[in-house]
C-alpha cells in the first residue's frame, strides 16, 4: 500500500510541472496541455484522499470524473478559440496576442 | 350662447392651418384656396360679430368663459367690446386682403400659408382674450410665425431683421410677463381675469412700477420712440403681405394693450405716467416725421411714417380724455387701413420695378394711371386730408389732448406738417415729373391688386366722411374706460 | 320759402361733387363731353344758390345741422349756414365758377387729361361751397384743407413739368404751415369759448367773455388766413402756383380760394373786434402784404406773375380792411376783386392762348389782333386801378375812407401808396401787352366765343359790381353785411384816390408809351430797389437758406441719429449681450468644465500608471494569480 504522502508528493510535482508549463509555454496548445496536467494533478489528489480517508469514497471519484468531463469540454472550447485566433491573427503565440491589454 | 362665435373666430384659422398642412405640397392652388376661404370666412364671422354687437353696451359682450387651469385660476375667457371690435374687424379685413396679396409668394407655399394662418389665430386671440394668461399666450403665439415669415420669405437682410424683431419683442414681453405676474400675485383673490382685476385698487406705488413694466412690453410693440428701430428693418425685409399685417395689426396690439390692460387695471399708474407718454408721443411724432423725410427707400419711409402716426395714438392715450382716446382708437383703425394700403402699393411697385429706391422713379403718373390715383388717394389719407379717416382720428386726438397738454399738442401739430412734406415729396418722386424711359413699359394695376386696395379705400373714405359709422361702436366702451380712469 | 331753401342748400355743394365722381370714373368714355357735366352741375348750383340767397336778402338765416363726430359727452355738428356773408361768397363762387368752367372748355381743348381737369374743378367747387356754407370752424377747416388739395392737384396738373410739381407741393406745404396755426387756434377757441359755431361767436358773446386766451386764439386762427390768402410772410406759394392752367389761376388763385382767408377773418370779425391787439396784427400784416405785393409786381415780366402779385396785394387790402374794422368794406372789395381779377386772369389766359407766351416783353400791340380780350381786359384794369365808376373804385375807396375816418393814418398812407403802385403796374401790363409794337414772333388770334363770352359777362360785373356798395344805392351792400353800420361817403377822399390812380396811369403812359427807354433809366437809377423787386425781396432764397435747410438738416441728422445712436443702442446692447455670452462661454469652458475635466485628468494619470500592469500577456496574469494564491494560502495557514 503506497503511503498517502507519496501520492500527494506525486500530485504536487505534477501540479508544479503543469504550473511551470502554463507560465512558461508561449504556445497556446502547450498552455492547454499544462492546464490539463494541473487538472489531472487535482484529480490524483481527489482519488488519493477518497482512498485514505474515511469519507464516502464515491463522492470524490464522482468529482474526479466530473473534472475530466469538464476538462474535455473546456479543451474543446479552448481549441475552438485558438483556431479562431489563429485564423484572425495568424499566430498562436501568447506574447503576440495581447488583446487583453486595455 | 349656442354658437361660440368668438372661439370660432380665433380657432378657425388654426383649423385652416391643419387643412393646409394635410394638403400635398405640390398642390399650391388648393393651399391658396384654403387660406383664402378661411380668411374670407373669418371676415364674414367678424361681420357677424359686428351685427350681433349691442351699440349701447360699453361692457364686454358675447363672452365665453371656461375654467382652463384650476390650480392657477386661469380661465379660457374671450369677449369683445367697443375697443376690441374695431381691431377684430380690422384684423379680419387685413388678413383677407393680405392673403390675396400673398398669391405672389413663389417658394415654400405650403409652409407660408400654414404659418400665415397660425399668425391669424394669434392676432385674433390677442384681441379677444380677457384673461391675462391667455392674452400672454396669444401674444407670444404671434411672434413665432412672424419670425419665420420674415426670416424665410424676407429680403436680403431677413435673418437680421427677423432676429431683431423677435428678440426685441421678446425682451419687451418678458417685462410684460413680470407685470402680469405681479398683478396676479397682488390681487385678491388671485386671478388673471382682466375684468375682475378692475375692481382691485392696487397701491399707488405698485401701480407705477407695474405700469412701467407693462409699458415697456407694449412700447416695444407699438413701437414708441425710442424703441422703434426694429420696425424699419422688419418692414423693409418682410414680404409685402407680412408688412401689411405687421403695420396694420401687430403694431396695434401694443396700443391695444394700453386700452385693455394698463389703463383699466392700473388707472393710478396711467395718470402718473401719462405726461411722459405725451412727451414720448410728441418726440415720436416729430422725430418719425423728420426721419421719414430723409428716406430714399419707399418701405422705410412708410415704416417711419408709422412711427409718427402711432405717436398720435399714444398722444391720444396720454390725454386720458374721452375725445383723445376715441381718436386714438380711431387712429389705430385708420392707420391700419392706410398703412396697409401703402404697403400694398409699395409692394405693387416693387413687383414691377424690383426697386424701392424713390430717386429711381419719376413720372409714373403718366404711365400707371390707376396706380397713381390710388397712391395719391392713400397718401392724402396718410397726410391727414379731411374727408379721409386719418384726419378725423388725428383731429380728435389733437383736440382732445390740447386741453390737457397744450404745448405738447402744439408741437405735435408739426407732425401734420411733416406728414404733408414727406408724403407729397414721395408722391412727387414717384409719380410726377418726366417719365424715366426705363419705366415706360410698366403695367398698370391688375384686378387682384385693385381688389386688395379697393376695400381699404372705401373704408377710409366712409370713415372720413361720416365717422359716426365707426365711432358709435367705440364711444360707449371708451366712455366706460374714461369712467374707470377718473 | 325758408324751409324750401334749407332743403335746397344741401344740394348746392353736392352737385359739383357728382360732377367730380362722374368725371373721375367715366372720364375716359366721356372725353371732352365731361366738361358739360361739370358745367351743368355748376350752373345748377348757381341757380340753387340764387334761390337760397333770395330769402337771405330779406333777412332770413338758413341753417341745417347734423352730427358728425360724437365723443364722450358731446358731439361735433356739421351743417350748412347761409347768412349775408355766406350769401355773398355763394354768389361769387357759383357765378365765377360757372363762367370759368365755360371758359375752360375752350382753354383746355385738346389736353390729354381734359376730363381729369373738369373732375378737379368739380371737386374744387364742392370744397369751396362747403367752406363757404360752413357752420363752424371745424367744418371750415376741413373744407379749407380740401380746397388746398384741389389747388395742389390743379397747380400740378401738368405734372410732367418739374416746376409745376414743385409749385403744387410748395403751395400745399406752405398752406399746411398756416393750417397748423389755424388748428391750434380752433383748439384754443374750442376750450376757451366752448364753441366753434359761428352763430354762437357773436359780438355779444365776446362782449361777455373776454379772456385773453381768446385773443391769442384769434392770432392763431389768423395764421390759417395768412397761409390761404397768401399774406406776408407765407405768400411765396401763390406766384409759383401760376404753373397751373390759367382758368385755375383765375378761379382758385385769384377769385375764390385765396379769398377764403379773408372770408375766415370776416367770419371771426366779432372776435377781432373784441380784441384790438389781435386786430392790429391783422391790419399790420394786411398792409405790409398790400405794399409788398404791389412793389414786387412792378418788375415782374411774366403776365401771370404780375397778376399773382397783384392778387397778393389786393388780398392784403382786404385783410387790412378787416383789421382796421372795416369788415363790410373788406368783403365788398373781396367781391369786386373776385370779378375783375378773374377777368384779368381769364384775359391773360386768352392772351397766352392766342400768343403762346407768357412773357410780356415778347408781347405788345395785341389790341388789334384780340379786340374782345383787350377791351374786357382794359375794363378790369380800370376797375383794379380804382377809376370811377368801375367796381374797384367803390370798394377800394370804402377801405381808404374807413382808414382815414377811424384814425389809422399809417394804414391809410400805405394803402394809398399801394393804390398808386397798383394802377401803375396794371397799366404797365396793359401797355406792354396790348399797345406799342409786337416784339415776339407769333401770329396772335382772338380766342373762340366759348372763352370770350365769359370775359364779357365778367366785364359787366367788373363795371357793375361796385354799385351795390356805392352811394348811388345808399351803401346797400355794407348794410346787408353788417346791419347797423353807418357808412358815409367822403367825396374829398374819392377825389384824392381818383387823382392818385389817374396820376399813376399817367406815369405808366409816360414810361411805356411816350418814352419807352425811361424804365431802363429808372432801374439804373435805383438799382438796389429794382433788384429787390425783381428778386421778390429774396423771400424764396431766404426760406431756402433757413427753413428748408433747417428741415433738411434736421431730417438728415435725425436719421443719422436714429441709425447710429438709437439703433446703435439696440445693436450695441445686442453686442454687449454677445460679449457677455462670450465671457460666460470662457468661464464655462475653462472653469466650470475645467473642474470636471480635472477629475477626469487625475483619473487618467492614475490609470496611466496602473495600466502598466496590464501587459495583455497571459503568462503575467497567470503568474500574478499564482503569487496571489500563494499569498492567500500563506495568510490562511498563518
Amino acid at each position: 500500500m503506497i503511503p498517502l504522502h507519496h501520492i500527494l508528493f506525486f500530485s504536487s510535482t505534477l501540479f508544479c510541472i503543469g504550473l511551470f508549463g502554463a507560465l512558461s509555454r508561449r504556445h497556446v496548445v502547450g498552455i492547454l496541455i499544462s492546464v490539463e496536467i494541473m487538472l489531472n494533478a487535482a484529480n490524483v489528489n481527489l482519488v488519493a484522499f477518497s482512498r485514505w480517508t474515511g469519507l464516502i469514497p464515491v463522492n470524490a471519484q464522482v468529482f474526479a470524473i466530473f473534472i475530466i468531463t469538464l476538462a474535455a469540454a473546456a479543451a474543446a472550447v479552448a481549441l475552438a478559440i485558438v483556431l479562431t485566433i489563429y485564423r484572425n491573427r495568424k499566430t498562436i503565440y501568447t506574447n503576440e496576442i495581447d488583446l487583453l491589454k486595455w | 350662447m349656442n354658437f361660440p362665435i368668438l372661439t370660432w373666430l380665433v380657432f378657425l384659422p388654426l383649423l385652416g392651418m391643419l387643412a393646409v398642412m394635410l394638403t400635398p405640397k405640390q398642390n399650391e392652388k388648393l393651399i391658396k384656396q384654403i387660406a383664402t376661404v378661411v380668411s374670407a370666412l373669418l371676415f364674414l364671422l367678424s361681420l357677424k360679430v359686428l351685427m350681433a354687437f349691442n351699440l349701447h353696451d360699453g361692457g364686454i359682450q358675447l363672452a365665453e368663459k371656461v375654467m382652463w387651469i384650476p390650480q392657477l385660476n386661469v380661465h379660457y375667457y374671450l369677449g369683445i367690446d367697443g375697443i376690441s371690435l374695431p381691431m377684430v374687424v380690422l384684423t379680419a379685413l387685413l388678413s383677407l386682403l393680405a392673403c390675396v396679396a400673398s398669391y405672389g409668394i413663389k417658394d415654400r407655399v405650403k409652409e407660408y400659408f400654414a404659418l400665415y394662418l397660425l399668425l391669424e389665430t394669434g392676432m385674433l386671440g390677442t384681441f379677444l382674450a380677457l384673461d391675462l394668461f391667455l392674452f400672454y399666450v396669444f401674444w407670444e403665439v404671434v411672434l413665432v410665425p412672424m419670425y419665420f415669415l420674415i426670416g424665410i420669405w424676407g429680403g436680403p437682410r431677413k435673418e437680421y431683421a427677423a432676429i431683431k424683431f423677435f428678440l426685441y419683442t421678446l425682451a419687451g414681453s418678458l417685462f410684460m410677463l413680470l407685470g402680469i405676474l405681479a398683478i396676479y400675485f397682488t390681487s385678491t383673490p388671485q386671478t388673471f381675469d382682466m375684468i375682475a382685476l378692475r375692481q382691485n385698487n392696487f397701491a399707488a406705488g405698485f401701480q407705477h412700477i407695474v405700469f412701467l413694466a407693462l409699458f415697456l412690453g407694449f412700447a416695444i410693440k407699438v413701437p414708441i420712440w425710442p424703441f422703434h428701430t426694429w420696425l424699419p428693418d422688419a418692414h423693409v425685409e418682410a414680404p409685402t403681405p407680412i408688412s401689411v399685417i405687421l403695420a396694420g395689426v401687430l403694431l396695434k396690439m401694443g396700443t391695444y394693450g394700453f386700452f385693455r390692460i394698463s389703463y383699466p387695471i392700473l388707472p393710478e399708474g396711467a395718470h402718473w405716467f401719462a405726461p411722459w407718454m405725451g412727451i414720448l408721443a410728441a418726440i415720436g411724432i416729430i422725430y418719425g416725421g423728420f426721419v421719414a423725410l430723409a428716406q430714399t427707400d419707399f418701405k422705410k419711409l412708410v415704416a417711419y411714417s408709422s412711427v409718427s402716426h402711432m405717436g398720435f395714438v399714444l398722444l391720444g392715450l396720454a390725454s386720458c380724455s374721452a375725445m383723445g382716446m376715441n381718436g386714438a382708437l380711431l387712429q389705430m383703425f385708420s392707420h391700419g387701413v392706410l398703412t396697409g394700403a401703402l404697403f400694398l402699393l409699395v409692394g405693387a411697385l416693387y413687383d414691377r420695378a424690383h426697386t424701392r429706391d424713390l430717386s429711381a422713379f419719376g413720372g409714373l403718373g403718366a404711365v400707371m394711371k390707376v396706380y397713381a390715383g390710388i397712391l395719391i388717394f392713400v397718401s392724402m389719407g396718410s397726410l391727414g386730408l379731411p374727408g379721409l379717416s386719418g384726419f378725423v382720428a388725428e383731429f380728435m386726438i389733437l383736440l382732445g389732448t390740447f386741453k390737457i397738454y397744450p404745448v405738447i399738442t402744439g408741437l405735435s401739430c408739426i407732425g401734420i406738417l411733416l406728414a404733408a412734406c414727406y408724403m407729397l415729396y414721395t408722391v412727387q418722386r414717384v409719380l410726377l415729373g418726366k417719365v424715366n424711359p426705363k419705366w415706360e413699359k410698366l403695367t398698370d394695376m391688375t384686378g387682384r391688386e385693385i381688389f386688395t386696395l379697393a376695400p381699404l379705400m372705401i373704408v377710409t373714405l366712409a370713415i372720413g366722411v361720416y365717422p359716426i359709422l365707426i365711432l358709435k361702436f367705440m364711444t360707449p366702451a371708451i366712455t366706460a374706460l374714461v369712467g374707470l380712469l377718473s | 320759402m325758408v324751409n324750401n331753401a334749407s332743403t335746397l342748400i344741401c344740394f348746392i355743394p353736392f352737385l359739383p361733387l357728382i360732377a367730380f365722381a362722374i368725371n373721375i370714373f367715366f372720364g375716359k368714355q366721356l372725353g371732352e363731353k365731361s366738361a358739360w357735366v361739370t358745367l351743368a352741375c355748376s350752373t345748377c348750383s348757381f341757380v340753387l344758390a340764387m334761390l337760397v340767397i333770395r330769402p337771405v336778402l330779406s333777412g332770413a338765416v338758413i341753417q341745417v345741422n347734423f352730427d358728425w363726430i360724437v365723443f364722450g359727452s358731446g358731439a361735433l355738428q356739421f351743417g350748412f349756414l347761409a347768412d349775408p356773408l355766406a350769401a355773398i361768397m355763394l354768389f361769387v363762387v357759383t357765378c365765377i365758377g360757372s363762367l370759368i368752367v365755360l371758359y375752360s372748355i375752350g382753354y383746355m381743348h385738346g389736353d390729354p387729361r381734359f376730363s381729369r381737369f373738369f373732375a378737379y374743378l368739380g371737386l374744387f367747387l364742392f370744397s369751396m361751397l362747403g367752406l363757404v356754407l360752413s357752420t363752424n370752424l371745424v367744418q371750415i377747416y376741413i373744407f379749407w384743407e380740401l380746397v388746398g388739395v384741389c389747388s395742389y392737384f390743379l397747380i400740378g396738373f401738368w405734372f410732367e413739368k418739374d416746376s409745376a410739381a414743385n409749385a403744387g407741393k410748395k403751395a400745399f406745404i406752405t398752406n399746411r404751415i398756416g393750417d397748423v396755426g389755424f388748428f391750434i387756434g380752433i383748439a384754443l377757441l374750442f376750450y376757451g369759448a366752448g364753441t366753434v359755431n359761428f352763430t354762437d361767436l357773436t359780438h355779444e358773446y365776446f362782449h361777455h367773455h373776454h379772456q385773453a386766451i381768446l385773443g391769442i386764439a384769434g392770432l392763431f386762427l389768423f395764421c390759417g388766413a395768412i397761409g390761404k390768402s397768401a399774406q406776408f410772410p407765407l405768400h411765396v406759394w401763390l406766384p409759383d402756383a401760376m404753373e397751373g392752367p390759367t382758368p385755375v389761376s383765375a378761379l382758385i388763385h385769384a377769385a375764390t380760394m385765396v379769398a377764403a382767408g379773408v372770408y375766415l377773418v370776416a367770419r371771426l370779425f366779432p372776435l377781432y373786434e373784441a380784441f384790438p391787439h389781435s386786430a392790429s396784427v391783422v391790419a399790420v400784416i394786411g398792409t405790409t402784404t398790400a405794399c409788398m405785393g404791389a412793389f414786387i409786381a412792378l418788375s415782374a415780366n411774366d403776365i401771370k406773375k404780375v397778376l399773382a402779385y397783384s392778387t397778393i396785394s389786393q388780398l392784403g387790402y382786404m385783410i387790412a380792411a378787416i383789421g382796421i374794422g372795416a369788415m363790410s368794406a373788406g368783403m365788398f372789395h373781396l367781391m369786386t376783386h373776385a370779378f375783375f381779377k378773374a377777368l384779368l386772369f381769364l384775359g391773360a389766359g386768352s392772351v397766352i392762348h392766342g400768343t403762346g407766351t407768357q412773357d410780356m416783353r415778347e408781347m405788345g400791340g395785341l389790341f388789334k389782333a384780340m379786340p374782345k380780350t383787350a377791351w374786357t381786359f382794359l375794363m378790369a384794369t380800370l376797375a383794379i386801378s380804382g377809376i370811377p365808376p368801375f367796381a374797384g373804385f367803390w370798394s377800394k375807396d370804402e377801405i381808404l375812407t374807413h382808414a382815414f375816418l377811424h384814425h389809422h393814418p399809417v394804414v391809410f398812407g400805405l394803402l394809398l401808396a399801394a393804390a398808386f403802385l397798383t394802377a401803375f403796374y396794371m397799366f404797365r401790363l396793359v401797355f406792354m401787352t396790348f399797345f406799342g409794337k409786337t416784339r415776339g414772333h407769333f401770329h396772335a388770334h382772338e380766342s373762340p366765343a366759348v372763352m370770350t363770352v365769359p370775359l364779357m359777362i365778367l366785364a359787366f360785373f367788373a363795371i357793375a359790381a361796385g354799385f351795390p356798395g356805392s352811394p348811388f344805392m345808399h351803401h346797400w351792400f355794407q348794410a346787408f353785411v353788417l346791419p347797423g353800420e353807418a357808412v358815409k361817403a367822403n367825396f374829398g377822399l374819392m377825389m384824392l384816390s381818383s387823382v392818385v390812380a389817374l396820376s399813376a396811369i399817367g406815369c405808366a403812359y409816360y414810361c411805356y408809351i411816350v418814352k419807352p427807354e425811361m424804365p431802363a433809366r429808372i432801374t439804373q437809377a435805383i438799382k438796389p430797389l429794382y433788384q429787390a423787386s425783381l428778386n421778390k425781396l429774396w423771400f424764396d432764397e431766404i426760406y431756402g437758406a433757413t427753413v428748408v435747410r433747417l428741415f433738411q438738416w434736421l431730417a438728415g441728422t435725425l436719421f443719422l441719429f436714429d441709425q447710429k445712436i438709437v439703433d446703435g443702442a439696440v445693436n450695441g446692447s445686442a453686442r454687449v449681450g454677445l460679449w457677455i455670452s462670450k465671457i460666460k462661454n470662457w468661464i464655462d469652458q475653462y472653469i466650470v468644465d475645467g473642474a470636471v475635466n480635472l477629475v477626469g485628468a487625475i483619473t487618467r494619470i492614475t490609470s496611466s500608471i496602473l495600466r502598466l500592469f496590464q501587459t495583455g500577456v497571459i503568462h503575467h496574469y497567470l503568474l500574478v494569480m499564482f503569487i496571489g494564491i500563494l499569498m492567500i494560502l500563506y495568510g490562511i495557514t498563518k
